[in-house]
């Protein structure tokens, strides 16, 4: 399987509350991340607030450019070519209320100078109905559909131009719960019939479960595990990552009171914590955590999976 | 935040130099100057007194030495002096001011609280006849020009029922306070009336849209009275917005009071500045527009922090 | 809508008790029902958890148990504060009884604390208004109630305005709010969807723990199955303004009922129980302002037949403690 995205070492930084007399400071979104994705395959993105799962979505989709470090999409620099597109988490405003349904799945195309208008209309038609919404549906206005068909328009959007990766940031999130499976079935379809590799960055350890691959899970803009998505679950190295696990609410499971609870807030990313960013939280940290930030290793005997803690198991 | 009003008061005294320069170079555009209209009261003055006097008023002298000389005067405290009265300017423009001031202050102080207190009962029930009222009410103020309501007001109450003087022409200085407000009460009554018009309208929407939010919702969620809710939770943040726009306008209130003044016959601010330009009285009008527009950038600078001071999410910058 | 309340004899009322509640409002000439007949009971020590989605009515029934529905929406039926009957109570006696006999929780903690009020004005607020406190004591009693909800540095954080706390710190303070008075009922919306999962888990384990040190009873809303199930002891399950099942949580579970909760249960990703495929509730949550015949799921449900399609099925009593609003459950 070839390598279809390669990031090395990438940071994101934002500059902050810069005034005229004062200088501002940096958040740092995004800190010395490296994956790859591979063809057909889905990766997906773990993280709370501020872990910089968004903006790295965000960058690979050529929304945000990099501080430091490399993204390459086939060994290029991401353009816009169409062979990368996003959907959003917002099915409410991510689709121009102005606009038909129609023209906002061609737009892709239009922008792309990609055949006549007859031709794209064709498109357009296969597109609407591939995502399984009413054939008139080209001819209406967003507000006339729900929540969960609005996400397929975006859906049909994003897909139009025959992308090789979709960048997909919490796509359910805004979805009733009885809604959600319907659009995810149809993603899974859709990755499946078009062989489409799939960066899925949610909060969501059910649906990751449900989808990934592989699944990479970032505290604070660093990448602190990543791991086949059986081992993830299973076997879980990094603190952080067990503490999400086990804070992942679970039918069956009854709220025992404080044993196992993540405490702590989650530091801010313009004052990161020194040394392991995690050590504030963590329930194994020490001296080590506190001065030396540690370095994403491969685990010795488990294969695919990678941790960056001083005391990974 | 201190830093951010020193930054603040610094950027409007920048400003206010910027505008006395650009204002006097407006009114030298006018055609004429002061040595005209003497040649106008006496023809008989030859070419060279004409000369002569022009270069004493000093305004055969370029543009901009002549706005030099003047802003380092005034920065000694002499404002020039007025060759239609025949006085230094401050003795023409101080009285005026006065009046001036005590018919700005009276309507900005009855405007902002009858507007707040009808706003914030108009907000209460949107739709109602209350609201509907007083709406109306609102929207009658902004839309009736202020001459118009004046001459009413001055066939109403001041000729048909006598009850306060027609104009205040007769105005004596040394009368006591009480006495003066007779003669005030019909030109703060017209010019409250327009600014109301605008305030009301400002409070109820900012009102209504407060009112919406979730936290008034958690307020009567603790057992808080509709009053409580009102006074203590909704007011303050709905007024932010209103009183930054009511700080602005108070700015206008003096091209407001030179209409009420006209109408009345009081000698304001207004009055003596529409007098220095048409009389070409340069020194007289550049003060008089000058201060008008401190004025002005004074609202500007009290609105920015009393923004800051209300909402404390604003003032860390 | 036929009920039977089973009361223990010589036994303390239920913290809260609903019957029959119908909150309805006037559309374009037409009565909607947004609330319609709902009933259940929580005792103290107990969490009810009200789960559905969008539309169910769920947020309005609690809206409705605190007094805080709409001014044009017709509350009918019983609610039952420890005995005293709210419906149709004056707006002062609900007041009385707002944050100091029941308290509610938001979902939304930025947007439900006053921006330019600081925290512990918020907490004493609720302190003067219903204990008669001054405010310096109020304060200092709102300074102890930011501790016992786990905030550091109580008393500085007592001076700070919302703005400067974090989600989690700012639900904590909601919490606070809440419970100052030690209401005997908390009812909490959707308080944790907000929330980043880690911290989350910290606001349960917190309202769990003021629970059992208060023991007030707990009404959570969740659309959030998952959660409810950690959490409540009993659960209703909402749909389209109704009632159609009311269980014990593990009962619920482990043999769920009616269809929509099979279906809301087997929708779920679980990674206990993989699938290659989901299954699916087709269609979408019915609009509320058509005249409903019949069961208001029936359109979506696999079991429908037309006896489904004419007669709305009522909450009756399958096993024990065990209510079901469905023709097609074997009884």
């Amino acid at each position: 399987m070839s390598v279809l995205l390669d990031i090395d070492s990438m940071c994101v930084h934002f500059k902050v509350g810069a005034g005229l007399f004062k200088p501002g400071k940096t958040l740092r979104a995004v800190e010395k991340v490296s994956l790859k994705i591979g063809e057909n395959e889905t990766l997906a993105l773990v993280g709370e607030s501020g872990s910089g799962k968004t903006t790295l979505g965000r960058v690979v989709a050529g929304l945000e450019v990099p501080t430091a470090g490399q993204v390459r999409f086939r060994g290029e620099r991401i353009q816009s070519s169409g062979k990368i597109q996003m959907v959003f988490q917002d099915p409410f405003s991510a689709l121009d209320p102005r606009m038909l349904v129609g023209d906002i799945v061609a737009e892709p195309l239009r922008l792309l100078g990609e055949g006549t208008a007859a031709q794209r209309r064709e498109r357009v038609r296969a597109m609407i109905e591939q995502v399984r919404l009413p054939a008139d549906a080209a001819d209406r206005y967003p507000h006339e559909f729900s929540g969960g068909q609005r996400q397929r328009i975006a859906i049909a959007r994003a897909l139009i131009s025959n992308p090789e990766l979709i960048v997909a940031d919490e796509p359910l999130s805004a979805l009733d719960v009885s809604i959600q499976s319907q659009v995810l079935n149809l993603i899974m379809d859709l990755k499946d019939s078009r062989k489409l590799a799939l960066l899925f960055v949610s909060h969501d350890l059910a649906v990751v479960h449900h989808i990934a691959d592989r699944v990479a899970v970032l505290y604070l803009g660093r990448l602190v595990e990543i791991a086949g998505r059986d081992e993830l679950f299973s076997r879980p190295s990094h603190p952080y990552t067990r503490a999400l696990l086990d804070a992942a609410p679970r039918i069956g499971a009854r709220r025992t009171r404080g044993a196992s609870t993540l405490k702590g807030e989650i530091p801010s990313p313009i004052n990161p914590p020194s040394g392991c960013v995690f050590h504030t939280r963590c329930p194994k940290a020490t001296d080590i955590c506190r001065s030396a930030e540690p370095v994403l290793e491969a685990l010795p005997d488990r294969p695919g999976q990678w941790a960056a803690c001083h005391f990974k198991e | 935040m201190s830093s951010y009003s020193l930054r603040r008061t610094a950027q409007a005294l920048l400003v206010a130099v910027i505008m006395s320069f650009a204002l006097y170079n407006m009114i030298s555009l006018l055609p004429g100057d002061p040595v005209d209209l003497m040649l106008e009261g006496n023809p008989s003055l030859t070419p060279e007194l004409v000369a002569q006097m022009r270069q004493l008023h000093g305004v055969d002298q370029p543009v901009l030495t002549r706005y030099w000389s003047w802003l380092n005067s005034l920065a000694a405290g002499d404002m020039g002096y007025s060759n239609t009265h025949f006085k230094p300017v401050s003795a023409v423009l101080t009285p005026a001011l006065v009046q001036t001031s005590k018919l700005m202050i009276l309507t900005f102080v009855i405007s902002v609280t009858a507007s707040i207190v009808l706003g914030c009962i108009a907000a209460m029930k949107p739709g109602g006849w209350v609201d509907n009222v007083i709406s109306f009410v609102a929207f009658a103020c902004i839309s009736s020009p202020a001459f118009w309501v004046a001459l009413i007001f001055l066939m109403v109450f001041a000729v048909k029922l006598q009850w306060v003087p027609a104009t205040a022409t007769a105005l004596d200085p040394n009368m006591g306070f009480l006495q003066e407000l007779r003669y005030l009460v019909l030109p703060v009554l017209t010019l409250t009336l327009f600014s109301m018009g605008q305030y009301i309208r400002y409070v109820r929407a900012s009102m209504i849209e407060t009112l919406n939010a979730d936290y008034i919702r958690t307020a009567r969620a603790k057992g808080l009275n509709q009053w409580t809710v009102i006074s203590r939770h909704a007011l303050r943040n709905a007024l932010v917005p209103v009183v930054t726009l009511m700080a602005l306008s108070f700015g206008s209130l003096m091209s407001g009071a030179l209409v009420v003044e006209t109408m009345f016959g009081i000698q304001g601010m207004g009055k003596a500045i529409y007098d220095a330009v048409m009389h070409k009285d340069f020194n007289v009008a550049m003060i008089g527009v000058l201060f008008a527009t401190l004025i002005t950038l004074f609202a500007n600078l009290v609105a920015d922090l009393a923004y800051g001071w209300l909402d404390p999410r604003i003032s860390l910058k | 809508m036929s009920q039977k309340l089973v009361m223990p004899e010589a036994a303390a009322p239920p913290a809260l008790e609903v019957g029959g509640l119908t909150v309805a409002f006037e559309k374009q000439g037409r009565r909607v029902e947004v609330v319609s007949g709902v009933s259940f009971s929580i005792a103290a020590g107990r969490t009810l958890g009200v789960v559905g989605e969008s539309g169910c009515g769920k947020t309005m029934t609690s809206l409705a148990v605190m007094g805080l529905a709409p001014a044009n929406g017709q509350v009918s039926g019983s609610i039952r504060l420890a005995g005293q009957e709210m419906v149709g109570a004056s707006e002062r006696a609900w007041a009385d009884s707002r944050g100091a006999r029941a308290a509610m929780v938001f979902q939304e903690p930025m947007s439900a604390l006053n921006p330019v009020m600081t925290i512990g004005r918020q907490i004493a607020e609720v302190l003067v208004r219903h204990r008669r406190l001054g405010w310096r004591e109020a304060h200092e009693q709102a300074v102890e109630a930011l501790a016992s909800v786990g905030i550091p540095s109580p008393a500085l954080r007592a001076k700070d305005y919302p703005h400067r706390l974090s989600g989690g710190m700012r639900q904590r303070a909601m919490i606070a709010i809440a419970l100052a008075c030690r209401p005997a009922v908390l009812v909490a919306d959707e308080p944790t969807t907000a929330l980043d999962v880690t911290i989350q888990a910290q606001v349960l384990d917190l309202m769990v723990e003021m629970q059992e040190r208060l023991g007030m009873a707990i009404q959570f809303i969740s659309h959030n199955l998952a959660v409810i199930s950690e959490i409540a002891d009993e659960i209703v399950v909402m749909y389209a303004g109704k009632v159609v099942e009311k269980a014990p949580a593990d009962e619920l579970f482990t043999s769920p009922l009616h269809p929509y909760t099979r279906g809301l249960i087997e929708t779920l990703p679980d990674p206990q129980r993989r699938v290659a495929r989901l299954p699916v509730i087709p269609g979408a949550v019915p609009k509320l302002d058509v005249d409903f015949r019949g069961c208001r799921f029936a359109g979506r449900c696999r079991l429908a037949d037309d006896h489904c399609r004419a007669v709305s099925p009522e909450l009756e009593l399958h096993a024990a403690d065990h209510w079901v609003a469905c023709h097609k459950v074997d009884v």
